[in-house]
């Protein structure tokens, strides 16, 4: 049994939207600790590892540990129903609980799911009448969506992978600490010119470089000015990677308020997305080995 | 198991062009695969995943694979393009490709023979919207760990141009040597492959049982067994000579060959090199469902094309309407078939192919509904098309003299058959093998017919379908001065628009008549008969013998007038009278000419 319950969709929006840009198929992991993902495209390029920690719930349930698996886009699609101030609850097997008078109640798996239920503290009390727990599908993943009026969804889950992906064990020269939104500029800047960037960084500066047909491109950010919070290399890194997995994924989650960006010269880079509840979003991608 | 082994051995087989070092080669490869692997390097080695009846396609566009190998490689899809473009060969620009790659990737694991085997099927699985991007995601993973070889190997597969040039018997040969103790066990192998038509399962059948288990392999229906084939003879005589004085002469039909596994209402179709084509015949379907009184049955028949109106078949070509994806339905309506069933291999849990050829034609005879058969001699046109049933059993007899071969022969080829098939009475039907219990009796020339002709119309078949009302066919006549008389040379039931049918009613209805007119000599027993009046323009794809036209009659062979084939409705010649019309002796002429030319013409092609 799993229940999650969020004050807004908004995070649950960007992680999902994340993991489209490299899966279509996406098991999750439950525990009480909270909920995982890690998954990597299939030309294992791009992996994107997720942390949504109970703390990051307004309300947290899990027994045991549960892996539930979802069509990526079906869950996205439901997801973005939701308005920015709806709150979210989705659940798994939770006996959700609703207000029945006494008369409807009578049988015995419901009054054993009640007391269950009850034992766990889980009760919301109906205005009026007992508060009853009913019954809900294991097979099926339930989304309850509360604005300005309910929305509730229930969506099939799929068979899900027992294979879990490893994390590439890569030390980082450089470490650039800086917000989501020039992030995204800077991106934005070189792609007009090129479908790769070059990342290049003393310790002091910090260049987005872009190569293409019809001209190049070059922005740079220094230690200290606005919006860098933080600056650190171990010498000169310089690295190459397709904006094409970079652009979709930074597109994702641009509601994160900073981006921590890792790397060292010609390996893998490491994107650590800070959200604005307790959520983290990590993404890793391998470079280009041009030349 | 490293697919880099395979990858291996398919690069020396590529190289060879000999059959001795090509077994050598794959024996040396099985010895080496792991058991539960042996079916799936056979399919591997045959550029598919499962027996080709079972329709597994991976459906990869060159387009796609070469947007697969411009993201593994990191490459711009341009320059990948014109890898191809110089290279030639998709393998190759992979290969070429793939040691030039850019883009790094996070981890790197060896290929496995499973790993490529059951990602491939994943992308053949995939189907639909969306199914194209998916595609190309499966096979960037495979690209993104694979060599630079392997990678070769990897493209051609998916965009089904792995040609190994490795033929099935090849295969077998192998198997026997590498886990049967040598060649001399292949018959057991090659006689449980042709009533299978899947290597792959008796390559797993030899490995998981020996040659015990691979005997003991039955036919099964849904799988389709291989086809019977027929060798070629020159003459009648041949013919005759090859079955020991007697045989059956079966009309051998311009159509597809299906074999058709009923159980119940579910049926599947099988071409002749055992594609399932059950979508191209729902009308097929549904005629064995109704028309066959047994729930399990296997049977073999000719689809042919018909005219609705006339029953008459028509050309071959007709039925490729039917060889598309979409609006298969259409080209029902349009192009309707005749099904001719000839053989049956199965009924109702009786397996008929041991049984001789007689005893599987009786079997076949009472297998429909209404139990028709084509059974009889010359008794004039109506055998054609089967009297207007979709299903009915193909026109035979028995015979045992040349003659009696030849004009059957002329009859089928003047209903628009290509020929004949003559079959021992006495054969098993040999599933895979070609022989000559069974052989094919075609004529040796053949042409075209470049001229119009003028003929008279003397009588005519009552419409069906559409036509109900009006008039089907006419029947046609050409004119001799010698005794002032129209001889019969052809039925016509197409070129008409529909207005030309209303238009021929009113025109022809003045000169009906009860009786055949005493000017008109025919064989044919019209619906309908004329006072010869009215002439129209047809074109004819040739002028042929035939028992049951008149024109010419006894002049080139005994007992066989001359008769158009295909013919085809022009126009109506309002200026001409009937006398005017194209004479006998003019179409003697014709057919003496069209002789001479494709004579010359055969001698100067050789």
């Amino acid at each position: 049994m799993l229940m999650a319950k969020s004050r807004s969709a908004e995070e649950w929006k960007a992680v999902v939207s994340a993991i489209s840009t490299i899966v279509e198929e996406a098991t999750f992991e439950a525990t009480s600790e909270g909920i995982s993902f890690r998954g990597m495209d299939p030309s294992h390029v791009a992996l994107i590892d997720v942390q949504l920690l109970n703390s990051a719930f307004e309300h947290y349930m899990c027994d045991g540990s549960i892996r539930f698996a979802v069509r990526v886009d079906e869950f996205l699609k439901l997801l973005k129903r939701a308005g920015k101030d709806d709150s979210i609850e989705i659940s798994i097997g939770y006996a959700g609980t609703e207000s029945r008078r006494k008369g409807e109640v009578g049988e015995r798996e419901r009054e054993r799911e009640e007391v269950e239920a009850v034992e766990e503290g889980s009760m919301e009390e109906g205005e009026k009448g007992e508060t009853v727990a009913i019954t809900t599908d294991e097979s099926m993943l339930s989304i309850k969506m509360v604005g300005k009026y309910t929305r509730q969804y229930k969506m099939r889950l799929i068979e899900s992978t027992s294979s879990s992906t490893p994390l590439p064990k890569i030390t980082f020269n450089t470490r650039v600490v800086m917000s989501m939104s020039q992030f995204v500029e800077a991106l934005k800047d070189v792609e007009i010119v090129s479908d790769y960037i070059t990342m290049r960084c003393d310790g002091s500066t910090l260049q987005f470089i872009g190569k293409g047909d019809s001209g190049d491109a070059m922005i740079a950010f220094n230690k200290g000015d606005e919006g860098v919070e933080e600056m650190i290399s171990n010498g000169e890194s310089s690295a190459t990677y397709s904006l094409e997995y970079l652009g979709s994924v930074v597109k994702a989650v641009d509601n994160a308020e900073s981006v921590v960006v890792e790397y060292s010269t010609r390996m893998p880079l490491r994107l650590e997305f800070k959200m604005p509840y307790m959520c983290r979003i990590y993404f890793y991608l391998a470079p280009r080995v041009e030349g | 198991m490293d697919y880099s082994t395979v990858v291996d051995v398919f690069t020396e087989m590529e190289a060879t062009s000999r059959r001795t070092e090509l077994t050598e080669l794959i024996v040396r490869l099985f010895r080496s695969t792991p058991r539960e692997l042996v079916d799936k390097v056979v399919y591997l080695m045959l550029g598919r995943l499962r027996p080709e009846y079972e329709g597994v396609e991976l459906g990869v566009a060159d387009k796609m694979a070469l947007r697969a190998l411009a993201i593994s490689s990191g490459l711009d899809v341009k320059r990948v393009e014109e890898m191809y473009v110089r290279r030639g060969d998709i393998g190759e620009a992979a290969e070429e490709a793939l040691s030039r790659r850019v883009q790094g990737v996070l981890f790197r694991d060896k290929l496995t023979v499973e790993r490529v085997y059951y990602t491939l099927e994943r992308v053949a699985a995939l189907k639909g919207q969306g199914s194209q991007d998916a595609k190309i995601r499966y096979i960037c993973n495979l690209l993104n760990d694979a060599e630079p070889r392997e990678g070769k190997y990897i493209l051609k597969m998916v965009t089904g141009r792995l040609r190994l040039g490795v033929a099935d018997y090849t295969i077998l040969d192998a198997l026997a040597i590498a886990f049967a103790g040598g060649k001399e066990s292949r018959d057991v192998l090659e006689r449980a492959y042709n009533l299978t038509s899947d290597l792959g399962l008796v390559a797993r059948s030899l490995v998981d049982g020996g040659l015990d288990a691979v005997k003991a392999i039955r036919m099964e229906l849904f799988r389709p067994i291989r086809p019977m084939l027929a060798e070629r003879v020159a003459s009648a005589e041949e013919a005759l000579e090859r079955m020991n004085g007697q045989c059956a002469a079966e009309y051998k039909l311009d159509g597809e060959r299906l074999q058709i596994h009923k159980h119940g209402d579910r049926v599947k179709i099988f071409s002749r090199r055992l594609e399932d084509i059950t979508s191209h015949y729902p009308d097929a379907v549904d005629a064995v469902v109704t028309g066959i009184r047994y729930r399990d049955v296997i049977v073999e028949g000719e689809a042919v094309a018909i005219n609705q109106d006339t029953q008459e078949y028509l050309p071959f070509q007709e039925l490729m309407h039917r060889r598309r994806k979409y609006g298969v339905e259409e080209a029902m309506r349009e192009y309707p078939i005749a099904l001719n069933l000839f053989d049956v291999l199965y009924v109702d849990g009786k397996v008929c192919i041991d049984l001789p050829y007689m005893e599987r034609r009786r079997i076949l005879e009472g297998l429909l509904v209404d139990g028709s058969s084509g059974s009889g001699g010359s008794d004039g046109g109506s055998s054609a098309g089967g009297g207007g049933r979709t299903v009915s059993i193909v026109p035979m007899i028995i015979a045992d003299d040349a003659k009696t071969i030849e004009d059957y022969m002329f009859k089928a080829i003047n209903e628009g058959c290509e020929g004949l098939m003559i079959k021992d009475l006495n054969s098993p039907y040999r599933a895979g093998a070609r022989g000559y219990s069974w052989v094919k009796l075609k004529r040796e020339y053949r042409s075209e017919l470049a001229d119009t002709l003028d003929l008279v119309v003397v009588g005519a078949f009552h419409g069906r379908g559409r036509r109900v009302g009006r008039y089907g066919a006419l029947l046609l006549a050409s004119y001799s001065r010698d005794d002032d008389t129209f001889y019969t040379v052809c039925k016509v039931g197409t070129g008409f628009t529909d207005e030309d049918l209303n238009r021929f009613y009113t025109m022809l209805s003045p000169y009906r008549m009860e009786h055949r007119h005493a000017r008109v000599n025919s064989r044919l027993e019209a619906d309908v008969w004329f006072e010869p009046r009215i002439v129209v323009e047809v074109i004819a794809s040739e002028i042929t013998l035939s028992p049951l036209h008149t024109c010419a009659l006894n002049s080139i062979r005994k007992d066989n007038g001359l008769a158009l084939r295909f013919p085809k409705f022009t126009r109506v010649r309002d200026d001409k009278s009937a006398e005017d019309a194209t004479t006998v002796d003019e179409i003697v002429s014709m057919y003496k000419r069209q002789l001479k030319v494709t004579r010359q013409v055969h001698v100067g092609g050789e």
